[in-house]
């Protein structure tokens, strides 16, 4: 990974950050450094909050991401070129930002993840971001994105199909005016699961889209 | 994403269980390679053919498989299978797999006859939890809760002071389901901050089984990784629902603004 990369010049108050975070060893100290690279606000620090998603404890990698996504659309470069192939747990962390920052070069990730990741977080993660990121693309896209979210729906885990009717609901909102109905109608089938949890979400969904259209 | 991720994630499949015919697995079940036939039980239980009863149900008094330590590797997934397909034929032979010498086939024939819902069971399983030796406790506890079977309660209790988290726990949820004590829920509570990992993450899915929709919040916020969290919030919903303590509009308010957080 780049951010390990000893090559790598990095700012002072950076550095003396990285270093704290290889010698951490409790989880106290652990989220110590990564609340101060958030606050210290250098771009450069960005690799090292996201080897922190990797650090396999919940605390820590949840506040390394609210830290990310401090950073906003500044985050989204260095998320795309710091994926973690093996850890899908570090993976999933890096998609959730990448999801709810929303900026539409993740488009490309986040499809991919969709079709062929293994892991149900990182395609829970992916599927739920995926309407927000295509309404920044072109029509072609969100036309893919949608097609992908109806198959999404029809998906073996319930938290794919959720984080899809969630998703379908940002690209009715967000999304070119022409897809809207298509979005709708998509969530209308929704009503039909045969888990109760989908129907009560996408009904909630309708109520909300109907007093904000 | 550039190549090299691509590349990466390429490298990054699940290994897929190797695809049988219900004939093949048969053969496999009753042939004579150890790991075939045990392979084979699992897979029909995934198959979930009530046509594999019987043959599982063979498989379950097998003599042939066993361990150094006089363990039934056989048996425990033949157990485990039959509970999968869920045909309550199974019930009379998993009764008798619940004294079997070795604890896993015991355990897993707990949990199966918990999932084939039968209320036979309650007798067999109320009677062993009152034996002397060594048990499988949590697995007797918690299938006796999965049944419903509130005749229990007495001989639940006294595991509230278990020496073992896991049998406390699991005591915890299924005395709440059947009484709804509120102190129950702290023994939970408690366990779902415990510095262990692992009792945290049973603690998380126990407090989902006991049905304390309250407790949504410390689903949600729970030292454990986000994914759990959300199944752990998914269950106490279907669990919720299942009960029926309160109207289903009410489960999905206390459930729906934690997931939609969390995803």
């Amino acid at each position: 990974m780049s951010s390990s990369s000893p090559a790598q010049v990095l700012p002072p108050a950076v550095a003396q950050l990285a270093a704290q975070l290889e010698q951490a060893t409790s989880e106290a100290e652990l989220l110590g450094v990564v609340r101060a690279l958030g606050s210290l606000g250098q771009v450069e620090g960005i690799p090292l909050l996201i080897r922190a998603f990797g650090f396999n404890r919940p605390a820590v990698g949840e506040a390394a991401l609210e830290e990310v996504l401090r950073f906003g659309e500044a985050a989204v470069q260095p998320l795309l070129a710091n994926i973690d192939g093996f850890d899908y747990g570090a993976r999933a962390y890096s998609v959730r930002a990448l999801a709810r920052i929303g900026h539409g070069d993740a488009y490309p990730l986040l499809v991919d993840s969709i079709v062929a990741d293994f892991a149900p977080s990182v395609r829970r993660a992916a599927t739920r971001g995926l309407g927000r990121v295509a309404a920044q693309r072109p029509l072609c896209d969100q036309e893919r994105a949608l097609q992908l979210l109806q198959q999404c729906l029809g998906d073996a885990d319930w938290g794919v199909r959720y984080a899809a009717v969630a998703a379908l609901t940002d690209l009715a909102r967000l999304g070119e005016l022409s897809l809207r109905p298509a979005a709708k109608a998509a969530l209308q089938t929704a009503l039909q699961d045969a888990d109760p949890l989908i129907p009560l979400r996408a009904r909630l969904s309708q109520e909300e889209l109907a007093t904000e259209l | 994403m550039n190549g090299s991720a691509i590349a990466r994630l390429a490298s990054n499949t699940a290994v897929l269980p190797q695809q049988l015919t219900w004939e093949q697995a048969i053969a496999w079940l009753q042939g004579d390679d150890p790991q075939e036939r045990y392979y084979a039980a699992w897979y029909l239980g995934t198959m979930r053919d009530g046509r594999a009863v019987e043959p599982l149900l063979l498989a379950l008094q097998d003599e042939r498989d066993r361990t150094a330590l006089g363990g039934y590797p056989l048996r425990r997934n033949a157990a485990k299978a039959l509970g999968q397909i869920g045909d309550v034929r199974a019930v009379p032979g998993l009764i008798e797999a619940l004294s079997c010498s070795d604890l896993l086939v015991r355990e897993e024939a707990a949990y199966a006859l918990a999932q084939l819902g039968d209320r036979r069971a309650v007798q067999p399983l109320l009677a062993l939890l009152k034996s002397q030796e060594e048990q499988p406790w949590e697995a007797f506890i918690e299938a006796l809760g999965h049944l419903n079977a509130s005749e229990a309660e007495a001989a639940i209790r006294p595991f509230l002071d278990h020496p073992s988290e896991r049998v406390r726990s699991a005591a915890a949820w299924v005395l709440y389901r059947f009484t709804q004590a509120e102190e129950l829920t702290q023994v939970l509570v408690a366990l779902l901050a415990h510095p262990n990992f692992s009792l945290r993450q049973a603690a998380l899915f126990d407090l989902a089984e006991s049905g304390w929709l309250a407790g949504a919040p410390l689903l949600a916020t729970a030292n454990v990784a986000l994914n759990l969290r959300l199944n752990a919030l998914k269950r106490l919903f279907d669990v919720a629902l299942q009960l029926g303590w309160v109207p289903p509009d009410q489960v999905a308010a206390a459930i729906i603004p934690h997931l939609d957080r969390l995803f």
